[in-house]
Order: structure tokens, then sequence, then C-alpha cells
């Protein structure tokens, strides 16, 4: 049975990866939009507790749905904007060193490894800010911080950078 | 089925017959030499089955087999050239593409050690469709990987090539799917293999066809970096890191 499921796999993912080279040739993958960083004082400001505190104090059930609703549209913008611009930081290596001869296969992995922790990390967020709502989620860094915490124990083992350094 | 199979047969035969005129005319012949041989393989093999194939079935059934693995084999040497001519002027990138074959390789070779060594009776003589398996599998690999690093890296392709390389992914892809099945469900599925491999090489062919029908100049390379490539690297890196602190540090 998991020769039959390693077989299927491998056949799924070939035509994973036509779907996407036949996006990335039509342009459907390039990012287009302001470059740069969102900034995260921006974040900071839809995730601020006291702006839920007056709602809350106001005692409307529906104005507070509605509060909370548009809260978590912008901070799910913001990280898709910080996701996006990953990407392009991504897509930008890539560009300009694929003329190199001189590659190095871990440093490649280790710019991999760090783009897939960063994604973790804001997909991770984005999940959070969906099931809790946005004002729950400073309550739960400490989780996203343990997951990434056990990361980093794999990637050192690996040789990759830190994931987690003692200022965050 | 009775009008499909006929059908598709003598689709296939018209386009691969298409196929060879146009590579001859377009002179592509000689930029991609293995796998016009293997469409003149495919063409001429076609023929004497369907001549085996009014003589004895048995004798039909067993040709056929040989034929597809001779096929597969074929298809290794189409992967090498395909591989080849997309990384010919990124020579960083094939080396990557050959770590990450050899990587993958490797991790099958493995899997199947391992698998060897829990099955007390070994199978000394696996069964023809078991081979073609196994060969197709390891295509979809290599493709998966020359396909991984294309799109990772962004390497541009002719359109040549990129028909090559798309239209025999889908066939490979479909070819796994349909023999695991084959394999698994026996003759339940055999109604639709005999249906869906067929096919899908039709629309492979097509993908061909309209690929390979002219020469297609292929894409400049990008300009070399002017930075040192550790520079640049090293820039990522930091830059992906803020990105990411940044992230964790909002959510304080």
């Amino acid at each position: 049975m998991t020769e039959v499921l390693v077989f299927l796999g491998a056949g799924a993912a070939l035509f994973l990866l036509l779907f996407l080279g036949l996006r990335r040739a039509d342009g459907e993958l390039e990012l287009e939009g302001p470059t740069g960083p969102p900034d995260p004082s921006v974040m900071r400001r839809i995730l601020a507790q006291q702006d839920m505190a007056y709602i809350a104090s106001l005692r409307l059930p529906r104005i507070q749905r509605f509060f909370v609703r548009e809260r978590s549209r912008l901070a799910l913008a913001w990280l898709r904007a910080s996701r996006d611009e990953g990407r392009r930081l991504l897509q930008r290596h890539a560009e300009a060193v694929r003329r190199q001869r001189d590659i190095r296969p871990m440093t490649e992995i280790r710019i991999a490894w760090l783009f897939a922790s960063f994604l973790l990390a804001s997909l991770t967020a984005a999940g959070l800010v969906r099931l809790c709502g946005p004002f729950r989620v400073p309550a739960l860094r400490r989780s996203v911080e343990h997951l990434l915490g056990s990361l980093d124990s794999l990637g050192r083992m690996a040789g990759a950078p830190a994931l987690l350094d003692s200022r965050s | 089925m009775r009008i499909f199979t006929p059908a598709v047969w003598w689709a296939t035969h018209v386009l691969l017959g298409a196929l060879l005129y146009r590579g001859l005319r377009a002179r592509l012949f000689r930029e991609y030499p293995v796998f016009y041989g293997y469409a003149v393989y495919v063409l001429c093999s076609s023929l004497v089955l369907f001549r085996l194939s009014l003589a004895s079935r048995q004798i039909y059934t067993f040709a056929y087999w040989i034929a597809e693995f001779i096929s597969a084999l074929c298809g290794i040497g189409i992967i090498w050239e395909i591989y080849d001519v997309t990384f010919a002027a990124y020579a960083g990138v094939r080396r990557a593409a050959r770590g990450l074959i050899t990587a993958l390789v490797l991790a099958v070779t493995v899997a199947a050690v391992v698998d060897m060594e829990r099955h007390p009776i070994p199978v000394l003589f696996p069964t023809t469709v078991e081979v073609e398996q196994n060969l197709r599998f390891i295509e979809a690999i290599l493709l998966a990987a020359i396909l991984s690093t294309v799109i990772y890296y962004r390497v541009p392709l002719g359109r040549n090539v990129r028909s090559l390389l798309y239209g025999y992914a889908l066939y490979i892809g479909t070819v796994v799917i349909t023999l695991t099945l084959q394999s698994f469900w026996g003759a339940a599925f055999l109604i639709w293999w005999t249906a869906l491999q067929p096919f899908a090489y039709l629309v492979t062919l097509v993908i061909w066809c309209a690929g390979l029908w002219q020469r297609a100049a292929k894409p400049a390379p990008s300009p070399a970096l002017q930075r040192d490539y550790e520079w640049m690297s090293q820039q990522t890196a930091i830059a992906l890191a803020h990105l990411r602190k940044r992230v964790i540090d909002t959510m304080r």
C-alpha cells in the first residue's frame, strides 16, 4: 500500500509542478505592487488592545463583531503583503544567482530554509487570526515561538542558522 | 471504445508522422537527436506491433511489453537531452539540479533496500508491468527534479524545449498513475488503462507538434551577476530573517 501511495504521489507531484510551471510561464506568479516590507507599526495598530477595549465598552455586539471582522481582514492583508515581499526576495535572489557558476547547495538550502520558516511563521499567524481573532494572537505568540524553537533544533542539526535569536 | 481506440491509434500515428516531418524541415533533428530517434522508434515499433496483433495475440502481448520497456529506456535519454539543453547556459543551476537528482535517486535506492530487507522472500523476477512501473517512476523523479529547478530559479525556456519538457512530464505523470492503479485494481481498471494511456500520449503528441512545429529561438541567458554570490546570498538571508522577525514581533 505504501508503494502505491508513493507512486501515486510521484505522479501527482509531477502534475502539480506542471501546473506551477504553466502559471509561471503565463506570468501569474509575477509579483506586482510596491516593493519593501509592510510597516510593522501598522500591524501593531491593527492589533491594538485599547481599540478593542473601547469597542467592548460600548456594549454593542453587532458593532463589536463588525470591528473584529474588519481588523481580522486588515491583519490578514498585512500578513499577505509580508508573504508577497518574502516571495519577491526569493525570486530576486533566484534570478540574480542563476548565472553564477559557484552556486553552493548548502547556501541555497539555508536560504530556502529561512524562507520556509518565515512562511511558517506568517501562515501560523494568519491561521491564529482566522481561528481566534486578531486580539488573542499576542497571547498565542508563545506557541509560535515554541514551534519555531523546535524547528530551530532540527535546523541546527542540518547546519542551518538559528531561527530565533535571543531578541525575538 | 470500438471507435475511440482505433481513432486514437490513427490520430497518434498521423501526429507522429507530422512531428517527424516537421523535425526534418525545421532541422530540429540535429538539436534533439535523442528525442527524434525515440519518435522514429515509436513509429516503427508501433507498425510492427500492429502487424503482430493481426498474427497472434500472445506474440503481440509479449512484444508490446518489450517495446514499452525499450521506450521507457529511451525516455531516460530524452530526459537527459532536456536537462542538457535547459541548463546549457546555467552551469551553477545545472549543478543544483544534478544535486537534487542525486539526492532523490539515493532516497529511492535506500527506500528500495529497506523494503527488500523487510520482505523475507525477495522478488527475483518482477513482472514486466512492475519493471516498467519502476522505470517510469524513476523518470517521474528525474522530471520532477528538473521542473522544480526550472521553477525555483525561473530558468527561461525556449518554446521547443518547453513543449518537450511539459509534454513528456504530462505523459509520464499519467503513465505512473495509470500503471499504479492498474497494478492495484487489476482487471477492474483495465478498461480505463486501455483508454487513458493512449489518450494521454495523443495529448502529448499535440503538445510536441505545437511546440516543435518550427525552430524557436532560445531565450538569451540573463546577464551574470556583477556582485559576489556570497554577498548576494547573505543579503537575501538577512532580509528574510528580518522579515520573519517582523512577523513574530507584531504578535507581541
